[in-house]
């Protein structure tokens, strides 16, 4: 539906500029980072980890007085246990920032995803009906094609075949028939006039 | 063959962190630029994973966590955008939607 090959713009038509720039942009930066990588030296010294650090991690008292980070994860019982003591202990606000983050993310997405919807006040009822989907102009279309059988079988083959149909589909309003087409007395339920 | 060592893990991050750059900078279709920038988002991870590999650190790897709950919250609401302009424009090419163009 949304990617397909024959529809992407970047295979089928000569590249413009910034497709060579940005090649160019993107090998020069990695080289320059390799190099970088290759001849830079980090300085940094290894944690060690004493016996009451371990303690304060984890709970648990070792021998000893400097361990590594492999050793300190035997000691808690591995990485998950200590990662998860972490999290819990000197990342617990980012955590909770985290959870606020996920939350508003996932109220926007539903916002963003609802269809558009108009409220028809219609013999006193109030109802809703959803934008969003094209409802019923897939059984006109068949009704069409039904009534011409020289159109009825479709080429499926042809890419772009969606695109020419969208056309109508998209002049029609979405909900089938066109704002200044319809009669007074449109029924939004069966999509015809009453009378 | 020698170990793994930081510059191995470095190296592969800068090649995925270019790999997603270029995919952001030529691709057009809006789907394809997302998978490219989770691709540098995870380079940046991995280089978070290695570095913290490297100096005994744990913190490293829960910094890596927070990027990806970040990049989770990204691709929600950017693939909503998506839906979003799929529904009123029928296209995800970002050479034709233009509307925010000044």
């Amino acid at each position: 539906m949304l990617v397909r090959p024959e529809n992407l713009a970047e295979l089928n038509t000569t590249p413009p500029v910034q497709v060579g720039l940005s090649w160019l942009l993107g090998i020069g930066l990695f080289f320059e980072l390799a190099s970088v990588i290759t001849t830079g030296i980090v300085q940094a010294q290894r944690a060690q980890y004493t016996p009451a650090q371990i303690q304060q991690m984890c709970g648990v008292s070792a021998q000893g007085q400097a361990f590594t980070l492999q050793q300190a994860e035997q000691f808690c019982g591995g990485n998950t246990q200590l990662l998860g003591a972490i999290l819990y202990s000197n990342f617990l606000l980012p955590f909770e920032v985290a959870s606020l983050v996920l939350l508003v993310a996932v109220i926007a997405a539903i916002v963003l995803g609802l269809p558009e919807r108009v409220v028809l006040i219609h013999e006193g009822h109030t109802r809703t009906i959803s934008l969003g989907h094209p409802r019923g102009t897939d059984l006109i279309e068949a009704a069409a094609r039904a009534h011409e059988p020289a159109v009825a079988a479709p080429d499926l083959g042809k890419p772009g075949d969606e695109d020419v149909e969208a056309v109508p589909t998209a002049a029609r309003g979405r909900t089938g028939v066109a704002e200044e087409e319809r009669p007074p007395d449109y029924d939004f339920r069966t999509e015809r006039p009453k009378s | 063959m020698g170990d793994l060592t930081l510059t191995h893990f470095l190296t592969v991050s800068a090649l995925l962190f270019v790999i997603g750059m270029l995919g952001v900078l030529t691709r057009r279709n809006l789907l394809i630029i997302f998978m490219s920038i989770e691709l540098m988002l995870n380079a940046a991870n991995l280089s978070f994973v290695s570095f913290a590999r490297y100096r005994n650190l744990l913190s490293g790897q829960v910094i890596a966590f927070f990027v990806i709950t970040v990049a989770a919250a990204e691709v929600v609401v950017g693939l909503a955008i998506i839906v979003a302009i799929f529904r009123t424009r029928a296209t995800v090419d970002v050479d034709e939607i233009t509307t925010l163009r000044g």
